[in-house]
């Protein structure tokens, strides 16, 4: 049932309040079976919309069963991420550096 | 699956990792002073890393500034600091309040107040370390929540430099509030549906902190509340506790005892046990096929007795995969070691250096949790009474680091434990001389070396010259037989003067299924434990005697041996028995014997518990069910002959 991996869907590089309706929608479109690869080598600038938004991304998937899987790394996701705690409900790579 | 639910479920799996956690992390920091590597330290950080990060995913929010503070120093460590002693003390003391704190949760009282002395502790030390860092006395734990309104995020609000610079005031937690996240789909993303929880321990005064968030608190609801950390809350005073410290998802409590009793299982063991059912499932099949109305020609029986056999062959092969899922190894009760002979060995002034092989030896987790107590006090012991001071050690021409080795390993159906240090030795004139001056054995008992040892196992003796707070806590080697005798196991002594003690525990791999022996009783049957059987002889009723009116005994060769009338003890009715068999089984080193009508077949046995199914019955350790359906008792042989007051080696022998 898992169908092939599509290809990875790349975070743009600014993912704040102003411009967070355009990749929500890309992502409620791209949500399905299977697992979903993001890159998110790209993403420079991110506020409390931004990871809400990937929260919520990441709570249904897990309800509806898809796996995320993160790609590149980005350094702007991951302090905001370490700052709000949120790291491990993300998923991302809790690796200290 | 409700919320509720979820949480319990997330509790549990919370504890299960950070008792590994906190494992990995005490065993690690004991380490820690002979070898500071980059390994160590990184692998320690991780530990701490994720314990914090899971501490906060479940919500146990009062244990996260004290992971931060430990954390904070690993990563002190990690960018060149030295390692202390100090504070590798420190740490541990940590490790300790994040254990308190845990089992205070899962006691469904949460109490910060350790943790919140352990912060302060480890702040000191930074303060050590590092001079310009040097905190104020009066730090105190404050509980910062932020609810923004649901249009807060349009107005630009900067949530995360309020955050930043909270957590910049002293070892802080920070909790993402994720609840009322909708579904992706449903997710209006510029509408704020988040909420926070900022714990840090600081000593910065509420105006402060109120200072910071007046940023935010006209698009956010904000509260700086301290959370009360000083007293600890008497269980039915939690409600009135300010809601800081006790957060309402809390679904903890009443899972605590599920969880307790739950075990982590490698998938391989799954996996051999989900293989065996598949081949149970095709020898079911194979026999399906045979269950029609066809007549049972020679061939259909061929095929039947096949199949009879593989069912027998893959019913015991799954007997041995479950047994394997209750087992464990024994590694995780010895890595509680390595600390408590650094403490005990730094506390009496003593170099010992521990040695531990076989700790891959599985067994049986029930019996691994009841030899916790037994082996802590040998080791105990051993550290206390067996290993010399440096000097005296000097003196003997031994190495100023004694060494003590914990091994353990399998031997036939059984588990060896082995505790063996390099000490002084046992006296057996002393043994011998202590055990006549408290009469436990006649004045005119002579012994050799190795009887004069096992004396120490009698209730009452102690030949620790001057009682330390170590050993002499009034639980003596007596208790320790008694528990290894409970286990169904068997525990013997061993020393060599001046060269050293070993103490060997035979243990039964699992309590689940014993060896029993089959005997009658009128017409009942009844399991002995067959590994307290001696021997069993036919009564001459020539050699019965009874002394004082009380004590029927029968003399057994040249030895007389105390005899329990088990249908008369259990109440059974009595037959007019023809022939009867004394069945001798050996109850503290003193042989009893006990009287049956007939002596039936040996074979293994699954214990059932009676106070589980039934309550407990004084003289019976439990239940089975025979191959006929039949239920036949398994008898309790230890409390049978206390119950009977068979005065035990001492009173025998005088």
């Amino acid at each position: 049932m898992d169908r092939p991996v599509a290809e990875p869907y790349t975070l743009p590089a600014t993912l704040e309040v102003a411009e967070v309706a355009g990749t929500h929608a890309a992502l409620v479109a791209r949500l399905g079976p299977g697992a979903l690869v993001i890159d998110v080598s790209a993403v420079a600038s991110i506020d409390v919309a931004g990871i809400q938004l990937l929260c919520a991304l990441v709570r249904t998937a897990s309800q509806i069963g898809t796996e995320i899987v993160w790609r590149g790394s980005s350094a702007a996701l991951a302090d905001l991420a370490a700052l709000l705690n949120l790291s491990a409900e993300l998923g991302l790579p809790t690796e200290p550096a | 699956m409700n919320p509720d639910a979820l949480q319990a479920q997330l509790l549990a799996a919370f504890y299960e990792e950070s008792a590994d956690a906190l494992e990995r992390l005490e065993s690690g920091l004991v380490r820690l002073d002979a070898d500071a590597g980059r390994d160590l330290i990184d692998d320690l950080f991780r530990a701490i890393h994720s314990l914090k990060g899971g501490a906060g995913v479940v919500g146990l929010v009062e244990l996260g500034p004290l992971a931060h503070a430990i954390e904070s120093v690993f990563d002190r460590l990690r960018r060149g600091a030295r390692a202390t002693p100090a504070m590798t003390t420190a740490l541990l003391r940590g490790v300790d309040a994040l254990r308190g704190g845990l089992a205070a949760r899962r006691a469904g009282r949460p109490d910060g107040a350790a943790c919140a002395r352990a912060v302060t502790e480890l702040e000191q030390l930074g303060a050590a370390v590092a001079p310009t860092a040097a905190p104020p006395a009066e730090t105190r734990l404050w509980a910062v929540t932020i609810a923004p309104r649901p249009d807060a995020l349009r107005d630009g609000l900067d949530l995360a430099g309020v955050l930043a610079q909270l957590v910049e005031l002293g070892p802080a937690m920070v909790t993402t509030e994720l609840d009322a996240l909708p579904p992706l789909a449903e997710l209006d993303p510029a509408r704020s549906y988040l909420r926070w929880q900022v714990m840090v321990s600081t000593a910065r005064r509420r105006e402060e902190l109120l200072a910071i968030v007046a940023w935010i608190d006209d698009t956010c609801a904000v509260a700086v509340e301290p959370v009360v950390a000083e007293a600890l809350p008497e269980p039915d005073a939690v409600e009135a506790a300010p809601p800081a410290a006790v957060p309402a998802r809390d679904a903890g409590g009443g899972s605590a005892a599920a969880a307790a009793s739950s075990i982590r299982v490698g998938i391989d063991k799954i996996d051999a046990l989900i293989n065996m059912v598949g081949e149970l499932v095709i020898t079911q099949s194979m026999l399906g096929e045979l269950d029609d109305d066809a007549p049972l020609d020679r061939g259909r029986l061929a095929r039947l007795r096949e199949g009879l056999g593989q069912l027998a062959r893959n019913t015991r092969a799954l007997q041995d995969s479950v047994m394997r899922l209750r087992s464990m190894p024994v590694g995780t009760l010895f890595n509680r070691f390595p600390r408590l002979v650094r403490e005990l060995g730094e506390r009496l002034g003593k170099e010992i250096a521990l040695e531990i092989s076989g700790p891959a030896t599985e067994l049986d987790k029930a019996v691994l949790e009841k030899l916790g107590d037994p082996l802590i006090h040998l080791v105990r012991n051993a550290i206390d009474h067996g290993i010399e001071p440096v000097a005296d050690r000097v003196a003997a021409g031994k190495p100023p680091a004694g060494t003590i080795r914990l091994h353990a390993e399998h031997r036939g159906g059984d588990v060896i434990v082995e505790i063996t240090d390099d000490g002084r030795g046992l006296d057996a004139a002393r043994i011998v001389a202590t055990a006549r001056a408290k009469a436990l054995i006649a004045p005119d008992a002579t012994l050799d070396e190795r009887a004069a040892y096992q004396l120490v196992f009698l209730p009452g003796f102690s030949t620790a010259r001057e009682v330390s707070d170590l050993s002499g806590r009034g639980v003596g080697m007596d208790v320790v037989r008694r528990h290894v005798l409970e286990l169904g196991g068997d525990i013997v002594l061993d020393s060599r003067p001046g060269r050293g003690t070993r103490v060997t525990l035979r243990l039964p791999l699992t309590l689940a299924i014993i060896d029993g022996q089959l005997v009658r009783l009128g017409d009942r049957q009844m399991v002995i434990p067959l590994l307290s059987i001696t021997e069993s002889v036919e009564l001459d009723p020539a050699r019965t005697a009874c002394l004082g009116g009380t004590l029927d005994v029968y003399r057994l060769r040249d030895q007389l041996v105390p005899m329990l009338d088990l249908a008369a003890l259990l109440e059974l009715p009595r037959h007019a028995a023809q022939r009867r068999i004394l069945v001798v089984v050996t109850v503290d080193d003193a042989p009893i014997g006990l009287l049956v009508d007939e002596v039936l077949a040996q074979q293994q046995v699954v214990v059932k518990s009676l106070e589980s199914n039934y309550q407990r019955v004084p003289g019976l350790a439990g239940a089975t069910i025979l191959g006929d359906g039949q239920v036949a008792f398994i008898l309790d042989v230890v409390a049978l002959a206390q119950a009977a007051r068979v005065p035990s080696l001492a009173a025998a022998a005088a």
